[in-house]
């Protein structure tokens, strides 16, 4: 077997039902939170409603959302759907290019666009198989300065930076 | 101004030059992004979002408008060349499409698509031009409370027949809806879930969270996939042009699927998928070659390629005549022309003709750019197909990080995008459609206007709510498609049951 189908395999299939329930349960508590502090808000009367009168009624829909979609969930138990999550070499890629890519959030107010931009770009074309770390920071590097110069020369936006680039 | 009137103005409006390089520009980057399987149009307007605020109105719609039929028209290509459909609208192309390419005739395929694409926009802009006008007049009678209904309705009813199940729909839905509350709320200026945050002062950048939904989580999918590099057949401009019996072939699903496609995209729903399934249906009845379906017969390329392009038309049609977008693409560019400082719905037919008529016209002209670029520049899509996709995948997620910065000029557009980029990965492995958790995110807040100018010019009574001719109908309507239409399926279902379980005699 190539590296390749070696690395195609590299999927961990989970119940979708369990998935779905635990996004529901995420629903619920995020939906407590903001009906707490919707009911904060002005209420207002029947003719002059309040600020807080929709994110109420949102909260309460996404509550009742929330519980059916649990259910929805528990009631597909039997089922055998799946969906699938990467694990193995393919997590670790894929959570390498999330940290750069917070890494490029963090770094982006503090070095400018050309050298977060670029460092990312190397980062992450190496880790995701570009080659060499030669030819990852030769690609990443033009492509740093390619969106540079579209966005920061061309369009004129203007990063935060402290290097002043 | 009449229709004729308002489409001979349209094309005025649409050949100045900065409207022609907007069209091109769109088309251009919607049929590249199209081609890149696994990004779609949603993503690729997303990421053309920030780049539009420099530009007039007209011209930032032309744009975003170029990207939706354009991608269609770039993922129906590697439908036929790769058996891939680049989008969902391009679906069911790959089943006759591939199986032409198969039999050696890609490149006719990719022609009678374009060729179609642009009868498709002829006959749907006749009947958009035709039907517009009456619709706007229809607009102007409507208040709060009709609004109010065709928002909700129109919500409910995506939700519905979107596909999954209702809660696939509903709970996005839902998180959209909340996350449209966040900001300093319009009428008395209180600070809903800002939590101190003056960047949070104007809301969620709706930019941010588009192109983190589609764009990112669709590139973190795309590097799940990074080592395939696919195999691409050959296409030789010269090896294009149809027989004259796939000429002759065409000319009836064209016409079908443009009038089918038509009256799909002025429905709530994935209106471009939704129809190039209808159409394919409509052939697999009608066609006189209706055997040779599914195994490359080019009535099954011809009918879906011309409904979703109509439906791509007509689509736009409740976007800027009342304000409704019934996709994610659609919603932003709704979201684009509130950014101008345009508030679509019945009087921008009056107010901006500019914005109305020239981007109906220059959707005729989209499509001849379309048509006009896509046959000599085959062998361009074609060489784009084996660009590695980590390559695409870096630069995808460097443009829009910054792009997502730039929408906003803060940091907050940066860190939505990656929060947004992450819970849409994890809501699609999750069988979840996004498409609601935008329109609600979009909707939401001129729904709460709507409630609230409603109770307010009614002094609190609920009944104005369902009062006068129009607002009773659509939650008729939407009664129908939410409850009836589910029940009369399931009693048939179970007729059929019965009926196949019932011994012979």
């Amino acid at each position: 077997m190539t590296e390749q189908a070696v690395e195609r395999d590299e999927s961990t299939a989970l119940p979708l039902w369990r998935g779905r329930l635990m996004a529901a349960i995420a629903g619920l508590v995020a939906s407590l939170a903001y009906l707490w502090q919707a009911l904060l808000l002005p209420l207002g009367t029947e003719d002059r409603p309040g600020a807080g009168l929709f994110p109420v009624a949102v909260g309460l829909a996404f509550a009742v959302i929330s519980v059916l979609t649990g259910l929805e969930a528990l009631r597909g138990r039997d089922e055998d759907a799946t969906y699938t999550l990467p694990r193995g070499l393919r997590r670790r890629r894929m959570l390498t290019v999330l940290g750069a890519l917070v890494g490029l959030l963090v770094a982006l107010p503090l070095l400018g666009l050309l050298i977060s931009g670029s460092a990312f770009a190397v980062v992450a074309l190496r880790v995701l198989g570009a080659g060499t770390w030669l030819r990852s920071a030769l690609y990443g590097c033009g492509l740093g300065v390619a969106v540079h110069l579209l966005f920061v020369v061309l369009l004129e936006v203007s990063f935060p930076s402290l290097t002043g680039v | 101004m009449d229709a004729l009137e308002g489409l001979a103005y349209g094309f005025g409006v649409a050949v100045t030059p900065e409207n022609l390089l907007a069209a091109f520009i769109g088309v251009l980057i919607g049929t590249t992004i199209g081609v890149i399987p696994g990004l779609g149009p949603v993503a690729g307007a997303a990421l053309i979002l920030p780049f539009t605020y420099t530009l007039s109105p007209a011209a930032a719609v032309i744009m975003i408008a170029g990207i939706y039929y354009g991608g269609m028209y770039g993922g129906s290509t590697t439908s036929v060349l790769l058996n891939v459909p680049g989008e969902t609208a391009s679906v069911v192309t790959t089943i006759d499409g591939y199986q032409l390419t198969k039999k050696g005739r890609a490149g006719p395929t990719l022609f009678i698509m374009a060729v179609g694409s642009l009868i498709a926009a002829t006959v749907s802009i006749t009947l958009v031009a035709a039907f517009s006008p009456s619709l706007a007049d229809l607009g102007l009678d409507f208040g709060p409370a009709e609004f109010f209904a065709v928002m909700v309705c129109g919500l409910i009813m995506l939700s519905r027949i979107s596909g999954g199940t209702l809660m696939s729909s509903m709970f996005p839905l839902a998180v959209g809806l909340a996350l449209g509350t966040v900001g300093q709320e319009q009428v008395t200026s209180v600070y809903r879930f800002t939590f101190g945050s003056l960047d949070l002062a104007s809301g969620l950048p709706v930019v941010a969270v588009a192109i983190g939904l589609y764009g990112i989580a669709e590139v973190f999918s795309l590097m799940e996939d990074s080592g395939r590099t696919p195999k691409v057949a050959r296409v030789r401009v010269r090896d294009m042009v149809p027989s004259r019996e796939e000429w002759r072939r065409s000319w009836a699903p064209w016409g079908r699927g443009s009038v089918i496609g038509f009256l799909f995209g002025l429905l709530p729903g994935p209106s471009a998928a939704m129809s190039s399934f209808a159409s394919y249906r409509a052939e697999q009845k009608l066609s006189k070659y209706r055997k040779q379906l599914g195994t490359g017969a080019i009535e099954g390329v011809a009918g879906p390629e011309a409904a979703n392009n109509a439906a791509a038309t007509s689509g736009m049609v409740p976007v800027l005549s009342l304000g409704l977008p019934f996709s994610a693409t659609l919603a932003l560019i709704l979201s684009a022309l509130m950014i101008q400082g345009i508030q679509p719905g019945p009087l921008l037919v009056d107010q901006h003709p500019d914005i109305f008529w020239g981007v109906i016209a220059s959707m005729y002209i989209g499509n001849i750019m379309l048509l006009v670029l896509n046959i000599p520049l085959i062998g361009v899509w074609v060489s784009m197909l084996r660009i590695p996709a980590h390559v695409l995948a870096v630069a995808i997620l460097l443009v829009a990080t910054v792009g997502a910065f730039s929408a906003t000029n803060s940091m907050l557009g940066a860190y939505t995008l990656a929060v947004a980029g992450i819970a849409g990965y994890f809501l699609r492995k999750l069988k979840f459609n996004l498409t609601p958790l935008i329109l609600g995110l979009i909707l939401g807040p001129l729904i709460e206007k709507h409630l609230r100018e409603g109770l307010f010019l009614a002094q609190g009574d609920l009944a104005y709510f369902v009062s006068g001719p129009i607002a009773p109908v659509i939650y008729a309507a939407m009664l129908v498609v939410v409850v009836l239409v589910p029940i009369h399926r399931a009693r048939r279902r179970r007729a059929t049951d019965r009926a196949a379980s019932a011994p012979t005699s």
